[in-house]
């Protein structure tokens, strides 16, 4: 998960692990620190992507571009905008990019629980 | 064969009005009135103004008694040349009345003159002229055209402001709402009665949250305050200078000698003082805080005949192209967490000297340093002290 809110950062690695889901989190809070994880040869393949918006320098459409364009990186790996914006431009842009899913960050813990739980085991 | 005799009938009547009627019916009219009796219609040497009104003679700048019974052409010999004796002509032949656009004489009898002129042919191979003097109606309709050109571009530039300042709320607004969204959404999940948790550190969080709002309503109320109240002040602009930089060293730079000041500027300068701080201080604060501690900060204020320049230059680690137009919006931060702000700054220095009339631009190679140039105009300046405003 990518977002230059460290506190949204902070929630979410805490709904994630009340989650109870196996699946680890890592969390960055900008592009370039997620790209330079993405192409360790040594780390494991993401199995899900969530990518925040509105960043400063690289704003989440940039990364979202810069990801694809990785060999490195699966090409099947989902990659989520999870923002708060709720602009239908920015979800056309983030559709027309190629991500999965286009999400409005949840306004309880419980909600945001249910989207790490969602994901699976 | 009956319009004939209606034909007769009418010319029966006119023959009956004498001349000296006529004429003392133009003698009391504001239109200009005269009959020329067109001897030989063909040969304009011939004609001879048979009746001639008061009016006809003030428009005409001649004395009405002594044209009467003279021959047209010497009594105005400028209208030879003009398409008038053509006209005459036609009335007299075709029999028919005929309205004449304005008509400029050349400028012998008539300078400066746009005449409305109708002719209307009389039994005898008289012509009646009408003229009326419409200088005064032509000139207030080019007056009045000017000032509708004027008006409409004063429209035109009034919209577009109106249309600048509808765009900035609207971004301001936006940003301003999505800056309070994130902490305000902080607080509900972090406090949410439904979701309690044993967090120890909750009640901090909560807490931080709510300062980062309190702040980024400060800074949104700083920026609100920057666009009113433009007041035009004749100030000590280097005094003014001093200050602001000295309240800005003493903040970011504790005495570390960082800041180059060069100021070339008046005694005294009418102009927005708001501008000018806001200029000075939110550049230079800007240009400390964006640079490494060992490089240096150029401040320079010069004043020309109309404006005053401010540049502000620093060696720091510069602005992306394509940030250049949104660091200017509030709630903006390019460099993200790692330098703290609420990215008010330059969109205050920006409403500030927009307001006041001025312009700011940014030039800045990322890695290189940033230089910022602000133009703001003067009412007045000079180095005696004219009475305080």
């Amino acid at each position: 998960m990518v977002d230059d809110d460290r506190l949204d950062l902070r929630l979410a690695r805490r709904c994630h692990a009340r989650s109870g889901i196996a699946r680890p989190l890592e969390t960055f809070t900008d592009g370039p620190a997620l790209l330079r994880r993405l192409v360790d040869p040594v780390a494991a393949n993401p199995g899900l992507l969530l990518v925040d918006v509105r960043m400063p320098a690289m704003n989440g459409f940039d990364v979202v571009r810069a990801v694809k364009a990785l060999d490195e990186l699966d090409a099947a790996t989902p990659i989520a905008m999870l923002t708060t914006s709720r602009l239908d431009a920015d979800r056309e842009r983030a559709l027309a990019l190629g991500c999965a899913a286009y999400l409005v960050k949840p306004e309880t813990s419980s909600d945001f629980t249910r989207l790490f739980a969602g994901w699976g085991p | 064969m009956a319009d004939e005799g209606q034909e007769a009938e009418r010319d029966a009547r006119r023959v009956r009005l004498p001349l000296e009627v006529l004429q003392a019916v133009f003698a009391r009219s504001r239109v200009g009135y005269s009959v020329i009796e067109l001897v030989d219609p063909g040969d304009p040497e011939t004609w001879v103004i048979r009746a001639n009104n008061g009016a006809a003679s003030l428009n005409s700048q001649v004395d009405i008694g002594h044209v009467v019974g003279q021959r047209f052409l010497e009594a105005f010999p400028a209208i030879r040349g003009t398409p008038f004796i053509g006209w005459y002509r036609d009335v007299e032949a075709g029999g028919r009345s005929m309205e004449l656009p304005e008509v400029r004489y050349g400028d012998e009898h008539l300078p400066d003159a746009a005449y409305r002129v109708w002719l209307e042919p009389l039994p005898g191979r008289c012509v009646l002229g009408q003229y009326v003097n419409v200088t005064l109606q032509r000139r207030a309709e080019g007056h009045l055209r000017a000032l509708n050109a004027s008006l409409e571009a004063t429209v035109a530039t009034r919209t577009a402001e109106l249309r600048t300042s509808r765009r900035m709320l609207r971004e301001v607004t936006y940003a301003a709402a999505h800056d309070l969204q994130t902490p305000v959404r902080h607080v509900l999940m972090l406090s949410d009665p439904d979701d309690p948790d044993d967090d120890p550190d909750t009640l901090e969080l909560i807490h931080e949250a709510a300062r980062l709002i309190n702040g980024r309503l400060a800074g949104l109320l700083d920026y609100t305050e920057a666009g009113h109240h433009d007041v035009i002040a004749t100030f000590d602009p280097r005094q003014e200078v001093d200050e602001v930089v000295a309240v800005v060293r003493a903040r970011r730079e504790g005495g570390a000698g960082r800041l180059a000041v060069a100021v070339e500027l008046p005694e005294r300068i009418t102009m927005s003082r708001r501008a000018l701080r806001a200029a000075v201080g939110q550049l230079v604060d800007n240009g400390l805080k964006f640079s490494d501690p060992g490089t240096q900060v150029a401040l320079r204020v010069v004043a020309a005949a109309d404006e005053v320049s401010i540049s502000v230059a620093d060696a720091g680690i510069g602005i992306a192209p394509e940030h250049h137009e949104l660091i200017f919006q509030a709630f903006y931060r390019v460099h993200g967490p790692d330098y703290p702000g609420l990215g008010v700054g330059l969109s205050r220095a920006r409403v500030a000297v927009e307001t006041a009339g001025g312009s700011i631009e940014v030039r800045s190679t990322p890695g290189q340093g940033t230089t910022f140039d602000v133009r703001l105009p003067i009412v007045s300046a000079g180095h005696e002290a004219p009475p305080e405003s």
